[in-house]
């Protein structure tokens, strides 16, 4: 750990999919390498009413990308006079890592949505240079992503009410960062639904 | 810095992260996995078209990051592409090529050739030297009759009668090889690309899942979507459907999402006339 940029920082997200509802979580580590600075370091950005982006690994990138999607994001709302969808806000993401194919962000990132009128839900990921992913049901982006695939898997079902969504989330994504020195410190939640977003603040093991 | 805030972007590749990501790698700091196509794709000619074939596997590492992901990439009406290397590579590229050929359609009111679609593709590819990591393969029917076509990062195209390519192309290849005659029936080469992808999806560790299939001729394209599940997930063999309060909650924020009514009607159940609410 910590000669790879992705790990440099530690951070870790995981979001799925219900029946019309979609979770989202992400740990509040942050750390140069094995010194932990912070512990208030979320990485869930939201991008319209029912659009959240993780961002995961260098904590520069993070903030960077995410403040780049945020102006491209906006412009769109004001020139195209219409509100951001799930797919318009993945393309934009994907394209703008694509851009940098040769001086790439070091970032993995996490979209999710929901669409307010049919109810359809949107779990996306991408690598750091863009490559784009169908809608899933599950994906988890960072430095404890390989303990949280198989968790993930165990816990999801489909067609999952919002509480059973947190509840398969939160377990999946706490007991899989339990395992990892690079992330942790408790968690945030989001749940999306149509007419509300729930915002829960998880207790995780301090250290 | 005030320059930064009203950057547009204008197109094409940008290099600013270059320099920084530089001395990060000098200083033997890794980049991160990228998420790659290790993949099987397959592509023979029969008597009327072709058939392509592809599993549907993306791999990170050893990771399996999706077991159900489409390789097979429309360029136009007739051609379609296989795409094994860099995911977003594949990805993209096939997409730009997409656009250039309806474009090319639209402006000279006829098909494209399936040599037009490679030979954009061989000299944007030729142009980047290699560093864009894409290996595809470029099927397609024209009125020239149907094609096969291999296209390297480097810029090297090779037409053949049949192909497969990626980590288990190999193993494909050596199926295809065997069994591969002129002319054969449609069912013969369903049944033959069939054998080659299966070969490979339960040797290859890159390649697995699901076979997708297109069948494409002058008249039709039939997709099998998938054409066969080759390695189905079992069954969970108990509920793990957790109890409502399981997790500990420090503290809940419920935000409302407002939306706006764009059209209401309320029509009243008597002889009223039904009124109207904007």
């Amino acid at each position: 750990m910590g000669d790879d940029m992705m790990s440099y920082n530690g951070g870790v997200a995981l979001a799925m999919k219900g029946k019309e509802c979609v979770a989202i979580v992400c740990d509040k580590r942050y750390g140069i390498q094995n010194k932990t600075v912070a512990t208030n370091f979320t990485k869930i950005f939201q991008y319209g009413d029912h659009c959240f982006v993780a961002f995961c690994g260098l904590a520069t990138d993070v903030q960077t990308v995410s403040e780049r999607l945020r102006f491209r994001t906006n412009l769109y709302e004001l020139r195209e006079q219409r509100k951001l969808k799930p797919l318009v806000l993945y393309n934009m993401l994907t394209n703008l890592l694509y851009e940098r194919r040769f001086g790439p962000y070091f970032v993995y990132a996490l979209v999710i949505g929901l669409d307010p009128k049919t109810g359809e839900t949107y779990v996306f990921d991408s690598d750091n240079i863009g490559a784009i992913s169908d809608n899933v049901n599950l994906a988890t982006v960072g430095t404890a992503s390989d303990y949280i695939f198989g968790l993930g898997e165990l816990f999801f079902k489909p067609n999952m009410n919002a509480d059973e969504l947190f509840e398969a989330t939160s377990q999946a994504f706490l007991n899989g960062v339990d395992r990892d020195s690079a992330s942790g410190w408790g968690a945030v939640v989001y749940v999306v639904e149509k007419d509300k977003v729930t915002v829960r603040e998880l207790k995780g093991r301090q250290d | 810095m005030s320059g930064i805030a009203f950057e547009q972007p204008a197109g094409g590749f940008v290099f600013d992260n270059c320099r920084r990501n530089d001395i990060l790698l000098k200083n033997n700091v890794l980049p991160g996995k990228i998420h790659k196509t290790g993949t099987t794709i397959a592509a023979i000619t029969y008597k009327d078209g072709v058939v392509i074939a592809a599993d549907s596997r993306c791999t990170a590492g050893n990771i399996i990051f999706d077991d159900n992901v489409l390789k097979i990439h429309r360029l136009s009406d007739n051609i379609y592409a296989l795409g094994a290397g860099t995911s977003a590579d594949c990805d993209f590229q096939t997409r730009l090529l997409e656009s250039q050929l309806e474009l090319l359609k639209l402006n000279q009111d006829r098909q494209v050739r399936v040599a037009t679609a490679v030979r954009k593709i061989q000299q944007h590819l030729f142009r980047y030297r290699g560093y864009i990591g894409a290996y595809l393969i470029i099927v397609g029917v024209d009125v020239t009759g149907s094609h096969i076509a291999t296209v390297h990062p480097h810029g090297s195209i090779a037409f053949l009668p049949f192909v497969a390519s990626g980590s288990g192309g190999y193993t494909s290849l050596s199926v295809i090889e065997d069994r591969y005659k002129e002319n054969m029936t449609e069912d013969e080469a369903k049944q033959l690309v069939r054998d080659a992808l299966y070969a490979s999806t339960t040797t290859d560790l890159y390649s697995g899942s699901k076979i997708n299939m297109f069948v494409l001729t002058k008249e039709k394209l039939d997709k099998f979507l998938p054409y066969e599940i080759v390695a189905a997930r079992t069954e969970k063999q108990a509920d793990y459907t957790l109890a409502k309060g399981t997790t500990e909650v420090i503290s809940t924020n419920v935000k409302k999402i407002e939306f706006d009514i764009v059209n209401e009607k309320v029509k009243a159940t008597g002889a009223h006339e039904a009124m109207e609410l904007a």
